[in-house]
């Protein structure tokens, strides 16, 4: 059969906000080929040299490992010294390991080129992220009040329209959004659970940290988020004892009960399967890795049907009936017959069965709206209209190109913003006005007048900035954080993340399939050693 | 219970990496024999080799057919040895086969385990990583040791840590039947190419060693090796892990843990199918000789396996609407 080829919107986040940073041109670090006769050669040479030697600090940036120039922060001093007191030879090879066994353990997206498919490692440093536990719980309380919002603000959308009728967020805004799904109005939604599974973009400049975005349809990298973990903490078993690291290995249980406490059919044990794409989506690994996490069936459309309005998977002692589904299919592709009609990956007539409430799907279709570039300057609004609350953690500053003030700003300082198209991810239709020439600059403008409510903009960002081990030494480089959030009758976030990596000098795009890497995050007491 | 879609993954990983280990084992025996055997020998153990891999040379479309005598005469080894081994478009090929099986496995890659994953992904990424040009001056035999121990440890882990579920025993019918298959069309292959003449001994030591048997056979037998017997042997020995009764009975006991038999309902088409290959083993009642009285030719064994494949299939993969919901 043909499988389209999905691009699911999460796995290509790009942070958009790049600032302009001298010298930013370098290759795309390959972590396996080091050259290991080199590192020797300088060891005889010379006194094994720090690996911080050739580490920059620059004070655009937040360092979340250094506090001046040769000054750990006290929390990382126990992970540096650790790291100091091995050879560069030696730390070269627990990288080289960390690969290997990610590279064994098939733990690899797959890459579309022009002609064929690769299936590539994800890069992962292995020098660990470490937050504090209470900048975690600064972070997590703020997803908490985020996720909690964003569901209210979904059912009232879908539901009485209050946010709308009273204009707090524009009708025409929301109703013109791409992914609002009038199909979902008036649909009953299990626990009022529209978000089960959130994956935010958190990111930290000298102000604190912020929302980069919110991925609330099919967010991904919670898997290598877990495979990180398992091999970094193989990597520094000591270090990590000495932290008391907080775990996030529970995160499949944790996910399973959100499923479970979604089921129709409560009170009897619930059959519950993930729905994939299929090997040739980018996510596969964390599909089939999610599903065996977790015990349940792992899906394609092909093993579905639907017979009066109830979903059964084919089995070789014939159909089982399904009460669960964790789709990892776009809103776009799950049912041919109420969305998009050329989809061949989902299942003709599953929405009447969620409609008939014989299905629960996590997420719930139609959550889209809600994390569309322009909705997200209003999430700060929603915190304060349905918790009446202050927001714990900020948004960026975003500037609508719809509201005339907006547009006015956003031409006249072009210059220093990221324009993106509201409609568009992956960094399609973007505009970095620092980066992009005068003429490029102009085109955009007049298209920016053409089509306003197309566009939002944001302020460049400086991102913050923690060391990879990258040739055999530290150097800085830009990162986030997407912590994963998890929504049933209770809100909860598994601490810690996929810390994301722009590997490439002075780039800001963590993306994976861009050269973006990952680092393990750990969130450790205050006081551990 | 298991997922259709699963239990074919299952099924077909298991017969893919048979295939693997059969032509890594002819291809070792037959790298072997190349620096010191006759032309002669070495041209028919091509012909076996190609005739029970039921597939041609390449080329043999423009240059005549494996039938034309003088055919493997003039067969370059590289080219033969690097055609079965690396080509990625030659669906018998052991590259081919390898990256089946681990799509295939790829595909459940749920269902398995991480341990029995990285068994079968690390062979795939070392054989990718290889090329018959860097191997060929050196040992190469030592590759197709290595790639038949890689199946054997995938064997092993599989053993070793699952449960005896339906897709272990999915897999355990695609292994054997796969084996069935390929026993049968090498036993065919042999007696079609391989003269037992006063001048040529038939080569049956070689065919025993091909199918692991030998040195059983030994034990058994003594090493005066015959046609007979040695035919016998591949055929009828319930206890030899390669033999066709053998897979058989182990195909009929998997289907039996995986739909128990009812008393007074007609046996499921591949159990029927399994039913009569093993009445005709265990009553001897193959003909290993030319025009012999026996129910079967060697011929008619490798059809009632691939009969047995599309039965499997109806019954359990891709039943009509109708039995699936009954």
């Amino acid at each position: 059969m043909l499988v389209l080829p999905l691009l699911a919107r999460s796995n290509v986040t790009i942070i958009p906000t790049v600032l302009a940073e001298s010298g930013g041109k370098g290759g795309i670090i390959t972590m396996a080929s080091r050259d290991l006769s080199e590192a020797r050669h300088s060891r005889d040479a010379a006194p094994a040299p720090s690996l911080f030697e050739h580490y920059e600090l620059d004070a655009r940036f937040f360092d979340e490992t250094l506090e001046s120039e040769g000054q750990p922060r006290p929390h990382y001093r126990l992970l540096i010294d650790e790291m100091e007191r091995m050879s560069q030879e030696e730390v070269t090879r627990l990288q080289e390991r960390v690969t290997r066994s990610f590279l064994h353990e098939g733990i690899t997206f797959t890459v579309y080129g022009d002609e064929e498919s690769t299936e590539r490692v994800i890069p992962i440093d292995c020098v660990p992220r470490l937050l504090l536990a209470r900048e975690w719980e600064h972070i997590e309380r703020g997803l908490i009040q985020r996720v909690q919002a964003l569901n209210l603000f979904l059912a009232d959308v879908y539901g009485k329209g209050h946010i709308l009728g009273d204009g707090t967020v524009p009708r025409a805004l929301v109703q013109g959004c791409p992914n609002y799904r009038p199909e979902m109005e008036g649909v009953r939604v299990p626990l009022g659970a529209y978000v089960s599974v959130c994956g935010s973009d958190i990111v930290r400049t000298a102000d604190g940290f912020m929302v980069l975005e919110d991925n609330l349809r099919v967010p991904s990298g919670v898997s290598y988020m877990l495979a990180s973990r398992e091999a970094i903490r193989r990597s520094f078993p000591r270090v990590f004892r000495h932290y008391h690291v907080r775990s996030v290995d529970h995160y499949g249980q944790e996910l399973l009960r959100v499923l479970r406490s979604l089921s129709p059919r409560q009170g009897e044990e619930p059959s519950i399967a993930l729905i994939t794409p299929g090997v040739y989506n980018s996510a596969y690994y964390e599909h089939a890795f999610l599903a065996r996490e977790m015990g349940i069936e792992l899906v394609t459309g092909d093993d579905l049907l639907v017979r009066e309005t109830r979903l059964y998977m084919r089995t070789v002692q014939g159909l089982r009936p399904v009460d669960v589904l964790y789709r990892r299919l776009d809103d776009d592709f799950i049912d041919p017959q109420a969305f998009r009609p050329d989809s061949r990956l989902g299942v003709a007539g599953l929405f009447e069965v969620y409609r008939a409430g014989n299905l629960a799907l996590a997420n719930a279709p139609g959550t889209g709206v809600a994390d569309d570039k322009a909705v997200y300057s209003y999430v700060p609004r929603m915190i304060r209209y349905y918790l009446d609350q202050e927001p714990i953690l900020d948004n960026v500053e975003t500037f609508l190109c719809r509201e005339p003030e907006g547009l006015a700003y956003t031409l006249e300082h072009l210059e220093n913003l990221v324009v993106k198209a509201v409609g568009e991810s992956g960094g399609y239709g973007m505009l970095v006005g620092s980066h992009a020439s005068r003429e490029e600059r102009e085109t955009f403008a007049a298209k920016l007048r053409a089509q306003p409510e197309n566009y939002i903009s944001q302020p460049v960002l400086a991102l913050s900035r923690a060391p990879c081990l990258i040739d055999g030494r530290l150097e800085a480089r830009h990162v986030d954080l997407r912590p994963f959030v998890l929504h049933g009758q209770e809100t909860s976030v598994v601490p810690g993340g996929l810390c994301r990596v722009a590997l490439r000098k002075g780039s800001l795009v963590v993306n994976s399939s861009q050269g973006g890497g990952s680092k393990d995050a750990w969130i450790i007491e205050e006081d551990a050693p | 219970m298991i997922l259709a879609r699963v239990a074919d993954s299952f099924y077909w990983m298991n017969r893919y990496l048979e295939r693997v280990e059969h032509t890594a084992r002819l291809l070792g025996l037959q790298l072997e024999r190349l620096p010191s055997s006759p032309v002669q020998e070495i041209a028919n153990g091509w012909r076996r080799l190609f005739g029970s891999l039921d597939t041609h040379p390449p080329g043999a479309d423009i240059y005549g057919g494996p039938e034309d005598e003088d055919d493997f005469f003039f067969a370059d080894g590289y080219t033969l040895t690097d055609y079965l081994t690396f080509d990625t478009t030659n669906p018998t090929s052991i590259v081919f086969c390898l990256t089946a099986a681990r799509e295939n496995a790829r595909q459940v890659r749920d269902a398995i385990s991480n341990g029995i994953w990285s068994s079968l992904n690390r062979p795939y990424l070392q054989l990718r990583d290889t090329d018959l040009v860097d191997i060929w001056p050196k040992e190469p035999v030592m590759l197709y040791r290595g790639i038949v121990e890689a199946v054997q440890l995938f064997d092993g882990v599989c053993a070793s840590s699952m449960r005896r579920d339906a897709g272990w025993h999915f897999m355990r019918i695609g292994r054997f039947i796969e084996r069935a298959q390929l026993v049968s069309s090498l036993l065919e292959a042999h007696c079609t190419n391989v003269k037992d003449t006063a001048e040529e001994d038939g080569d049956w030591a070689g065919l025993l060693r091909v199918c692991n048997a030998f040195e059983a056979y030994c034990q058994l037998h003594g090493a005066q090796v015959g046609r007979e017997k040695a035919l016998g042997f591949l055929v009828y020995d319930a206890e030899l892990s390669s033999s066709l009764r053998f897979a058989v009975n182990q195909i009929r006991s998997s289907l039996e843990a995986i739909d128990p038999p009812v008393r007074g309902r007609p046996p499921v088409e591949p159990y029927e199918i399994v039913g009569r290959l093993d009445s005709a083993f265990s009553q001897h009642r193959v003909n290993l000789t030319v025009g012999g009285g026996g129910w079967y030719d060697l011929a008619d064994l490798v059809i009632l396996c691939r009969n047995f494949h599309e039965a499997l299939e109806r019954t359990y993969i891709y039943p009509t609407e109708a039995q699936a919901a009954s």
